[in-house]
């Protein structure tokens, strides 16, 4: 017999402080616990019918195996398994092979019954170590707890089961009917982590949310996140200010200009965008906002620098036959990875799954320009609307970090005139550049002019400019004098909407 | 004819470590003994000849250290061998010549289960 050495010791005492951390595979859930769920502890997630707990667990179960582990999903008073897999056997993540081959599925509620929370405790050692289980999920604990003698023995049950799941280095999920309301329950504190599903109503639109509310040894985000489920199975959207915090390094400020495609617009700016910079558009409906984004777009794509439209109003369709009858030929830019339209109707999704979405694309083709179609598309889409300006601000700073040179467009409540309006308080002064598009009547006339109401880091032309949309798209005038006789005889057409006489210098 | 199950004692005063532990131990076919504390795994070694002693370092009333010491000083028991557990246990604590393992907690059951056979099948050695 040989005694440990002290060598040995401390190696075994740094293991075991040592937190390993299982992937759960589930789009977003790993940036929310920071890195996955760690080895060995016990979780419990808790929901009312219909938030996705059965889901979760299931794809727990598949996505760990998937990786390589050995998982078991022991039911007590649940639905039977093949009414259960009856159920997921649509959802990507499902995969038959898996069944009996690395995932069992355990019926545990007859020891349950018989042989009391000693009995469960005991068919949970044996799944575990016969089919050498590294994850464990135990849906509906609900009713260890009616069989529970007390509350003591349900603690002393809960403080055991922690114990085995550690001794086993088996991480084991517990899903239970119930909320965070009513949660002064034994396993509640018992247990290394605490986690929420939800289903919240805004007026007419329902939310599933995930929130994490306990999760000991790990920072992770607060606050309620985005939750989705369709047929990829479950997937979590954390907030997008908590996951772009801007711990990344920021990009350098370049010097680097790019061509916006409008060739007089370029001279006003002194050359072109700056990269990595975000601007705004404003303009009242059909002031040219889009095709001037599409230019930009177009530019950018001639240049051999992938972009991306991520608009909420107009089709694919729609957006290339508006930029073929202009000249720009977007479709070619699509076959050659240079363009791509992301088309997100604002009402089906929340912020955050909106934003990862347009990461996602941003990522995909390696785009250098964005343009965003509108603003207003995600002051639509949040659940909470003093959130938007938040989350923007958080968006607009990743993009500068990854330098992509962003083109936002808003509408504004007026054509034209001192007191067109931002709809999002406080935006205008996140973008580097704000141009205004306005248009007003002169006689019979209908006439555009934009100005560019900052350019920062940067000179650029103060005076306004007559614009027109030909069939070559944007043209500039090469001077102010035909704004200045714009803004001379603008007749009733703006000043119906607008209380003050404008100057015909800047705005 | 298999053989007799060993009989083990598991001492340890943090009750969900000594029922889980004994749980495990018990599923393997091992004959399970528990005490809370060095005082009452005396008078469990009184009961029946133990194959092993697997003891937490700290306890009240009698610790780990003072266990293996009652142990060497007691010729019934002086040749059992003992499996030191523990959390806070640090390398500069002398250990007594009975006690031939040690683990940190959080126990990892593997790792224990096979130490444990390593032990037996060393002291059934010739």
């Amino acid at each position: 017999m040989t005694h440990t050495t002290h060598q040995q010791s401390k190696a075994q005492s740094e293991d075991a402080w040592s937190v390993e951390r299982t992937k759960t595979g589930i789009t977003g859930l790993d940036a929310l616990l920071r890195g996955g769920m760690v080895r060995g502890a016990i979780y419990l997630v808790m929901g009312r019918p219909g938030t996705g707990k059965t889901t979760l667990g299931n794809q727990l179960c598949f996505e760990h195996v998937k990786q390589g582990g050995r998982a078991a999903y022991m039911t007590l008073l649940a639905e039977s398994h093949a009414a259960m897999l009856k159920n997921l056997h649509t959802m990507r993540f499902f995969d038959e092979s898996l069944i009996n081959n690395g995932l069992s599925y355990v019926g545990a509620y007859r020891a349950l019954r018989d042989e009391k929370l000693r009995g469960l405790l005991d068919m949970v050692r044996r799944v575990i170590l016969d089919e050498k289980a590294s994850l464990l999920v135990i849906d509906g604990i609900s009713p260890a707890r009616a069989l529970a003698e007390n509350d003591v023995a349900l603690k002393e049950f809960v403080v055991e089961l922690q114990m085995l799941s550690a001794m086993t280095n088996c991480t084991t999920v517990l899903l239970a009917n119930m909320t965070a309301a009513d949660a002064n329950d034994p396993e509640h504190t018992m247990v290394d982590g605490l986690i929420e599903l939800a289903l919240e109503q805004h007026r007419r639109r329902t939310l599933r949310t995930i929130e994490v509310l306990k999760f000991r040894g790990t920072r992770h985000m607060l606050g309620r996140h985005e939750l989705d489920i369709d047929e990829a199975g479950v997937s979590v959207h954390p907030r997008i200010e908590d996951l772009l915090d801007g711990s990344g390094k920021p990009a350098p400020a370049s010097d680097d200009r790019l061509p916006t495609g409008i060739r007089q617009l370029d001279l006003m700016l002194r050359g072109g965008l700056l990269r990595g910079t975000s601007s705004m558009a404003l303009g009242f409906s059909g002031s040219g906002k889009t095709t001037l984004g599409l230019h930009f777009l177009n530019a950018g794509a001639e240049a051999g620098e992938a972009g991306v439209l991520f608009g909420f109003y107009e089709s694919p369709d729609r957006t290339f036959q508006s930029g073929e009858r202009v000249g720009l030929q977007l479709r070619q830019h699509v076959e050659r990875g240079k363009f791509s339209h992301v088309w997100q109707p604002s009402y089906e999704f929340g912020l955050d799954r909106l934003g990862a979405r347009l990461v996602a694309e941003i990522e995909r083709i390696g785009a250098k320009r964005l343009v965003i179609d509108s603003l207003d598309g995600f002051r639509q889409a949040a659940f909470d609307p003093t959130r938007t300006i938040r989350f923007m601000t958080a968006l607009l700073g990743e993009l500068r970090a990854r330098e992509i040179t962003t083109i936002m467009i808003d509408e504004t409540m007026k054509p034209s005139g001192p007191e067109m309006e931002v709809r999002v308080d406080g935006i205008s002064a996140l973008v580097e550049n704000l141009f205004l598009l306005e248009y007003m009547t002169v006689g019979p006339r209908m006439r555009r002019l934009i100005s560019i109401v900052k350019q920062r880091a940067s000179a650029h032309e103060t005076t306004a400019r007559e614009f027109f949309l030909t069939g070559r798209g944007i043209e500039v005038a090469p001077d102010a004098a035909s704004a200045a006789e714009v803004v001379a005889h603008t007749d009733d057409f703006s000043t119906r909407h607008n209380d003050k006489p404008r100057s015909p210098e800047g705005v | 004819m298999s053989e007799a199950p060993h009989n083990v004692l598991v001492v340890d005063d943090e009750f969900a470590s000594l029922e889980v532990l004994a749980l495990l131990l018990t599923g393997e076919g091992f004959r399970l003994f528990t005490a809370g504390d060095g005082q009452e795994a005396l008078e469990r070694l009184s009961e029946a000849p133990m194959a092993l002693v697997i003891t937490d370092y700290k306890m009240p009333r009698m610790d780990g250290s003072e266990l293996c010491s009652r142990m060497l000083a007691d010729p019934r028991f002086e040749k059992i061998p003992v499996i030191f557990t523990s959390a806070t246990y640090r390398q500069d604590v002398p250990r007594a010549k009975n006690v031939v393992g040690f683990f940190s907690k959080p126990l990892l059951f593997k790792d224990v289960l096979k130490t444990v056979h390593q032990i037996l099948k060393s002291a059934r050695a010739p």
